[in-house]
């Protein structure tokens, strides 16, 4: 039996030290983001500091490996499967001390608080050639803080304790802490193989040196945290017991061993008494001699291996989000200070202030009255504005209407005549329609004067166009008179511009069209309700709005031709002639508009012209 | 021959029918020249009046129709209702005969022009009180059984004059916002006019094209 215990002993121990370099790696994967985080927040990295609470965990790792098997052998039926998975919980509790332990420091002195990857990498080659002394410093300062968690752990969940028996409770636990401490190191061996290679590059201090600035480091600590001060003092003592347990672990011997074990977790019994009254309590229900002495230690161990593990779970978790969050900011405020540009995209760009707004919309307001000014202005250049400014595109449209409506009703009157009539009333509506025929309007006529007052009068005798045709004949003496005046100024020298001779003429001539399409409108209406039966009365008629219309058009082209000359002799006395050009072609195009407007308002008469014969035939 | 202010948004085409003598012409001349015609000859046919008005910020051209009121011009003041988007229907208020021919005018005008033309009815001279043969509560009610805006108003003093003119491009307005008024409809008496809009008004198909102007 002893034989055997001693075996699982050095198989443990052996165990340990393997751990010791999965531990290793499991460190510098943990270690890793906390360097890039630390190095980057702050340049002035205290290598000291950070060495030693490493190189504290190195020792610790394997001390605790051995310490534990020690404990269990022999004194429990569960001692093999127990002692294999409390040496991995220990190598991994080393890793959750890393952090563990730079949290306290953290603690303590924040501001000392750095990590350097050099460091690790000093841990990391240090590790397998450090020597048994400086394991045995550092063990004990280490386990002092593992016993410190365990009680913190403890004093945190005490009901979930004492609830559970000592050997089952005990073997589930630590089957579930070895299948996550394993997959914990597994990880983070790949990792640390990197880590290992780069910082032999670098050049890592030698291990001693960095256990010594450990030591250093610890008084540093002690004096900021009171707790971790306490530990120190204790801790000379177990250096001679862990010591001891070296010794034995090489030579084998079951009592030794026994004693070493009790003595040990007498020792760890004393720490958790120190610190957590609560755990002494939930212990002393589980039983008594060294099966609870032992039991203790176990229970302690597990403990703080489940809770490493869980702390180790978040740290890394915590760690990985953190570098995930540096990465994003980094890659979002890159060439971007302060996210500005991502803020006003998100926010739909930059709001300009009140008084901006205010003058924007003054400019606004005061460009649109000037581009109404200019409207209006640019208007009376125009011959449509004069046209519709005397109603002429209103009588044109009416005229259209009553046109339509009266072509509707030609075609229904025709629809209702009895058969032996049609042809008699069909063949009139053609002989009307034939008057209005329009002669192709020489363009030359505009050179030849012609006596407008004495056609029209003579026209208003065959139609009914008392009131239109005074103001056509207004509206042909204001022309004329305006004419007249251009003329003179000219001959005076005191000639107007360009611009203003081509604005009256664009007014004289859209004038008098809307007034001849007004002719043409009253003529319609009042032609039907005239009655008029004799068809040779509406021929008449249909005649004289013909000859109205060749009038009308003649005389736009006359005054077409006049303010040609007027242009001309403008553009003769102006610096700059070309300028008068555009006026000049204006007028004769819009001349020209106007004889279209005239022509079709006279053809919109032949519906009108139709209906009322037929009416006045049909009611005759 | 003012020119004053040239864009505007819309164009909306009203027409004024109504007994002869009802003062339909002084109506629109009160309304377009804001003085009032003492002896207005017979309207032959159709007269125009136009006038530039603000409704809701938008500038908005009337463009008026003032229909002979004599029975022989009956039927081809009919030929005019269409694409009316406003029917100012005016009866004399010292004349019954005036308001009981309204059903009549009301029938043209619901026949001859599209369900959402706003009619309304104006009571006129209402500065002759004293002569009054119709009272404001039937004409009143006649206007609310037909579903009519209805004012009494004096084309001699002016009073409530432009407020039935304003009253029903409101109401006009209203239903092109509300959708209820399809501008895009042949017959809505409504044109839309871009803002940077011309001085001519309507392009007829055989107006020529004015673009040759380079001035």
């Amino acid at each position: 039996m002893a034989e055997t215990e001693s075996e699982t002993e050095f198989q443990s121990a052996d165990e340990g030290s393997e751990d010791e370099a999965t531990s290793e790696h499991s460190l510098g994967e943990s270690k890793v983001p906390e360097n890039l985080h630390n190095e980057a927040t702050d340049p002035e990295v205290n290598n000291a500091k950070t060495g030693d609470a490493v190189s504290t965990e190195e020792g610790l790792k394997t001390d605790t490996a051995s310490v534990y098997a020690k404990s269990t052998t022999g004194n429990n039926t569960e001692v093999q499967d127990v002692d294999h998975t409390l040496t991995q919980m220990g190598s991994c509790n080393i890793t959750e001390d890393n952090s563990k332990l730079s949290s306290k420091e953290e603690e303590a002195e924040p501001s000392q608080f750095q990590t350097d990857a050099t460091l690790t990498s000093k841990l990391d080659s240090g590790v397998k050639e450090e020597t048994k002394a400086e394991h045995t410093e550092k063990e004990m300062s280490v386990l002092e803080k593992l016993s410190g968690v365990a009680q913190s752990e403890s004093s945190q969940q005490p009901a979930a304790r004492t609830g559970w028996g000592w050997g089952w409770g005990s073997s589930l636990l630590s089957t579930a802490s070895t299948s996550v401490s394993t997959f914990t190191s597994q990880v983070g061996h790949g990792i640390s193989a990197v880590l290992e290679t780069v910082e032999h590059e670098m050049g890592a201090p030698s291990p001693e040196q960095l256990a010594q600035d450990s030591v250093a480091g610890t008084a540093e600590e002690a004096t900021a945290d009171m707790r971790i001060g306490d530990k120190k003092q204790r801790s000379e003592k177990p250096v001679e017991a862990a010591e001891e347990a070296n010794e034995k672990t090489s030579r084998s011997s079951g009592k030794q061993k026994e004693q070493e074990q009790a003595a040990e977790s007498k020792n760890e019994a004393k720490d958790h008494k120190s610190t957590g009254e609560e755990e002494e309590g939930g212990g002393g229900r589980g039983g008594g001699g060294g099966i609870f002495d032992m039991s203790k230690g176990l229970l302690g161990g597990i403990k703080l291996g489940i809770s490493n593990i869980v702390e180790n779970t978040v740290e890394v978790g915590l760690d990985a989000l953190e570098s995930v969050g540096k990465k994003t900011w980094h890659h979002l405020s890159s060439g971007d200070p302060g996210l500005r540009k991502k803020r006003e995209l998100l926010t739909g760009g930059p709001k300009p202030n009140l008084s901006q707004v205010l003058r924007e919309v003054k400019e606004q307001a005061e460009e649109e009255a000037k581009q109404n000014a200019e409207i209006a202005e640019a208007s009376k250049g125009h011959f449509s504005y004069w046209f519709d400014e005397q109603q002429g595109l209103a009588h044109l449209e009416a005229l259209e209407m009553l046109s339509n409506q009266s072509e509707t009703r030609v075609q229904s009157s025709l629809n209702v005549l009895p058969a032996e009539q049609l042809p008699e009333f069909k063949g009139n509506l053609i002989s009307l329609r034939d008057v209005f025929q329009i002669e192709d309007v020489d363009e030359d006529d505009g050179e030849n004067e012609h006596d407008f007052d004495a056609a029209l009068k003579a026209l208003a005798s065959d139609i009914n166009i008392v009131k239109t045709s005074e103001k056509l004949l207004s509206g042909h003496v204001r022309v004329r008179q305006c004419l007249e005046q251009l003329g003179a100024e000219q001959e005076t020298g005191a000639a107007k511009e360009g611009k203003f001779i081509h604005q009256e003429a664009m007014q004289s001539i859209g004038e008098l069209t809307a007034v001849g399409m007004e002719a043409f409108h009253k003529m319609g209406e009042l032609l039907l309700v005239e009655e008029e039966a004799d068809l040779q009365r509406h021929l008449d008629r249909a005649n004289a709005f013909n000859r109205l219309c060749m009038l009308m058009c003649t005389e736009v082209a006359v005054m077409a031709s006049k303010f040609s000359q007027c242009l001309n002799t403008a553009a003769d006395d102006a610096e700059e002639p070309e300028l008068v050009t555009p006026f000049l072609t204006n007028v004769y195009l819009e001349a020209s508009n106007s004889s279209t407007y005239l022509q079709d308002g006279f053809r919109l008469l032949l519906p009108v012209v139709q209906l009322a014969y037929l009416q006045g035939a049909l009611q005759a | 021959m003012a020119a004053g202010p040239y864009n505007y948004s819309y164009i909306f085409k009203y027409i004024i029918i109504g007994d002869m003598g009802v003062g339909k012409s002084c109506l629109l001349h009160q309304f377009t020249e804001k003085k009032f015609m003492a002896d207005c000859p017979h309207t032959i046919g159709v007269e125009f009046g136009t006038r530039i008005i603000e409704v809701s910020g938008q500038k908005i051209k009337l463009q008026i129709w003032d229909t002979a009121g004599q029975e022989r011009f009956r039927a081809v003041t009919r030929s005019y209702y269409r694409g009316a988007a406003g029917a100012l229907m005016v009866y004399d208020i010292t004349r019954r005969s005036t308001y009981n021919h309204l059903s009549s005018w009301l029938t043209d005008a619901r026949n001859l022009t599209n369900p959402n033309t706003v009619i309304f009815l104006i009571g006129n001279k209402s500065d002759l009180d004293a002569q009054r043969d119709v009272t404001y509560e039937e004409a009143k009610q006649f206007a609310d059984e037909n579903g009519l805006l209805f004012i009494e108003a004096s084309a001699k003093t002016g009073e409530n004059v432009e407020e039935a003119f304003l009253e029903t491009a409101r109401k006009i307005y209203q239903n092109i916002q509300d959708g209820s008024l399809d501008l895009n409809a042949a017959e809505s008496g409504v044109q839309h006019k871009p803002s940077t809009a011309r001085g001519n008004a309507l392009n007829s198909d055989q107006a020529p094209s004015k673009e040759g102007c380079s001035c």
